[in-house]
């Protein structure tokens, strides 16, 4: 079986997490948390496996084409969330990661061709810029669903009594653990990112021989880059929390979607039509 | 084997009495032993918490006797003469006695309705009798299947999820901002009675601290020492607001004692952690406007008691399906436990069929020689027989049993048939250690 098929299959199976995801969300007493947390979980495994294969076919880090991209980004939500999950901290964390984390793999599937690059951009930096740069992406998309959990939890409390109550509210975490939470995956995620751009800019130099290209995707990394350095910065020095935070943690993660998947379909400047980053 | 319940509960019995027998009854272990040495009971669990004392009993005699024996100790325990103490008692016996079980287990019967805590106090009380094995066969499926019951009712009903009572409110509203309540910090303003029995839920919940703030310092002291913190004055209303976590007010000012101007003052102070105030004083203490601040989680009396109706009204769906649900399993226990009273006259009347059918086979075939094949068919030929002439009788004596054999169908078969079985009880006796686990009806 080769590797890209089987990463396939794990693609189908996300996709089948996302629909006990869905009745999670729609019928939380039919479908206990745990239940997709560990199928979430088990896809995981499954897909760490695929991904070593993967690796060992390739003789390096499995980031190849476009589906490599979306699929080590896929796995590092999909165990970071089902890690969250499992441990209680925020249960709605799989099933909500499930969606998106399907319908990336679901993406993949459209551009999961091999890409052969000239020999004159090949570089040892390539595959430890987009591994960064995904990780980071990664983290920050966990960071978004948790602070999106945030703003409706904090909606709810600020409704008082009755007047806003989705359904299966009565079960979401408290506040205080969304925020941490949050800020913790922003923590993690931001060196890598940093990481990401830094070793892109080094093989800008490597291949184009210049350091930095204004093309949309460079410039709205960089303002996402900004935005989480001063999220981070305001809350290490003044505490900064709450509705605000969570607010602009979601607006970078729609940010870094956009950049990720919008600028790669319109295949604009020079990361085009067959990189995701 | 007969079952009964013989208890006292908050809604039976004033508290000096539960209080009496909680304390006369301390040790459990040797209550379980007076109670088994007693005469007529073989079996034995005593369910104790702050709310109830009870006792299930099981034995082969009478139900009287049963209730006689527990009767008398919890008369003894109390220091009451018997008559005195009897209009405090539940006297309930098998069905009834099951019943009540399950609704206990399922927090139905608590006094704030879906508590948690009591399916943990009667488990441990059935762990109890089950290690000095004062509960054995009959008991054991009994409480198992109402652990099982009880878990079906929090799976399937709400009813463990909303909060009841004003402090109650209170505690719910801090969990669901705070990570945890140990460790936070509580700011009572005012000497309210309200705001010091929320302050002492909270202590129940893990706040460690809790700071009273009052006009005068002498108020401030008194309610301090009740609830268990420290005293200060008011003039440091900001200072005190800028460490607390949750802040309850219930002064008697005719104006509010804390204003947006003060809050918002102190939010950068605090590192924008966020805080929960509960205004419970009528007129207000807090301006509504604290409402708009990032982080601030105000609410009224009017909004706790949105909660408290919408929950009130909530809970009663709740319980109602979790009556359903208790009677539904009521009746599945009943059919199952009848079920298997009939199971040994069937094995029974089964066995005795087949052993005539295979001794008469046995006799045709004897010194015959016939094909293999046909030999096998006059076998099978014999079973068939059996089997379709029983059919109706099993069927029969199946249905009756599940309905409890209100008849005595089966007592009429094994006459009928002369067969002989064990009891019921012997049989348990020769196994106790088996412990039958019905599996739930969905």
């Amino acid at each position: 079986m080769s590797t890209l098929l089987a990463t396939r299959i794990v693609a189908v199976f996300y996709v089948l997490v996302s629909v006990l995801g869905l009745i999670q969300l729609f019928r939380p007493r039919r479908m206990p948390f745990p239940v997709v947390a560990a199928a979430m979980g088990g896809v995981a495994v499954l897909h760490l496996a695929v991904l070593v294969a993967r690796g060992m076919a390739a003789g390096g880090l499995p980031l190849t084409n476009v589906a490599d991209d979306l699929s080590l980004f896929a796995f590092v939500a999909a165990s970071v969330s089902a890690a969250v999950s499992c441990r209680g901290q925020v249960p709605q964390l799989a099933a909500l990661s499930s969606f998106i984390v399907a319908g990336l793999m679901t993406v993949s599937f459209v551009g999961g061709h091999e890409v052969h690059l000239p020999p004159g951009q090949r570089s040892g930096w390539l595959p430890v810029h987009i591994a960064t740069a995904f990780l980071g992406n990664a983290l920050f998309m966990m960071a978004g669903l948790t602070a999106l959990v945030y703003l409706v939890q904090e909606r709810r409390l600020k409704a008082r009594g009755t007047r806003f109550r989705p359904r299966g509210s009565d079960r979401l975490p408290p506040l205080e653990t969304l925020d941490h939470l949050t800020v913790r995956f922003i923590q993690f995620g931001f060196p890598m990112l940093t990481l990401g751009l830094l070793t892109g800019v080094i093989y800008a130099k490597q291949v184009l021989g210049t350091f930095w290209v204004w093309d949309p995707r460079n410039t709205l990394s960089l303002l996402i880059w900004l935005l989480y350095a001063l999220l981070l910065h305001f809350r290490l020095t003044i505490g900064w929390r709450g509705r605000k935070l969570a607010l602009l943690t979601v607006v970078g993660v729609v940010a870094s979607l956009i950049s990720m998947v919008g600028m790669n379909l319109a295949a604009v400047g020079v990361h085009g039509k067959d990189f995701l980053l | 084997m007969k079952l009964s319940l013989v208890g006292l509960s908050y809604s039976t019995a004033p508290l000096e009495v539960r209080e009496r027998i909680a304390a006369e009854t301390r040790d459990k272990q040797a209550a379980l032993q007076q109670l088994l040495g007693a005469g007529g009971i073989d079996e034995a669990c005593f369910v104790s918490t702050c709310n109830r004392v009870e006792l299930y009993a099981a034995g082969p005699h009478d139900h009287e006797v049963l209730r006689r024996q527990m009767r008398r100790f919890l008369a003894d325990a109390a220091a009451l003469p018997t008559p005195e103490l009897d209009p405090h008692l539940l006297q309930l016996d098998d069905n009834e006695a099951i019943r009540h079980l399950f609704r206990v287990s399922s927090s139905l019967d608590s006094m704030v309705v879906g508590e948690p805590q009591i399916l943990g106090q009667v488990k441990e009380a059935f762990k109890l009798a089950t290690d000095t094995r004062a509960a054995r066969a009959e008991l054991v499926r009994v409480f198992q299947r109402a652990f099982a019951v009880a878990k079906r009712v929090r799976n399937e009903t709400g009813i463990a999820e909303n909060a009841v009572s004003m402090s109650y409110a209170a505690v719910e509203l801090g969990r669901q901002i705070f990570d945890e309540l140990k460790g936070k910090q509580v700011l009572l303003v005012g000497a309210g009675k309200m705001g010091g029995l929320a302050a002492k839920h909270l202590r129940r919940h893990g706040v460690e601290q809790i700071l009273v703030a009052s006009r005068s310092i002498s108020t401030a002291e008194r309610v301090a020492r009740d609830v268990g913190g420290s005293a200060s004055s008011l003039d440091t209303l900001p200072l005190l607001l800028a460490e607390a976590d949750i802040v309850i007010c219930s002064t008697a000012a005719p104006g509010f004692v804390i204003d947006r101007k003060m809050v918002q003052g102190i939010l950068r102070a605090r590192r924008y952690r966020p805080l929960l105030m509960v205004d419970i004083a009528v007129p207000r203490d807090v301006d509504p406007r604290v409402r708009g601040l990032d982080n601030v989680f105000l609410y009224e009396v009017d909004d706790l008691q949105d909660v408290l109706a919408s929950n009130r009204e909530q809970r009663r769906r709740e319980a109602e399906a979790a009556e359903r649900i208790i009677e539904e399993e009521l009746q599945k226990f009943i059919a199952w436990t009848n079920a298997q009273r009939v199971v040994p006259v069937i094995k029974a009347l089964r066995s005795k069929a087949v052993a005539v059918a295979e001794a008469e086979v046995a006799r045709v075939l004897n010194g015959t020689e016939l094909e293999p094949r046909v030999e096998k068919k006059v076998r099978a030929m014999g079973n068939a027989l059996v089997n379709k002439m029983l059919h109706p009788v099993l069927a029969r004596l199946k249905e009756q049993g599940e309905l409890g054999d209100p008849d005595g169908f089966a007592e009429v078969i094994m006459q009928a048939f002369s067969l002989e079985i064990e009891s019921l009880e012997e049989q348990e006796e020769a196994r106790p250690e088996r412990t039958n686990v019905v599996p739930l009806a969905r």
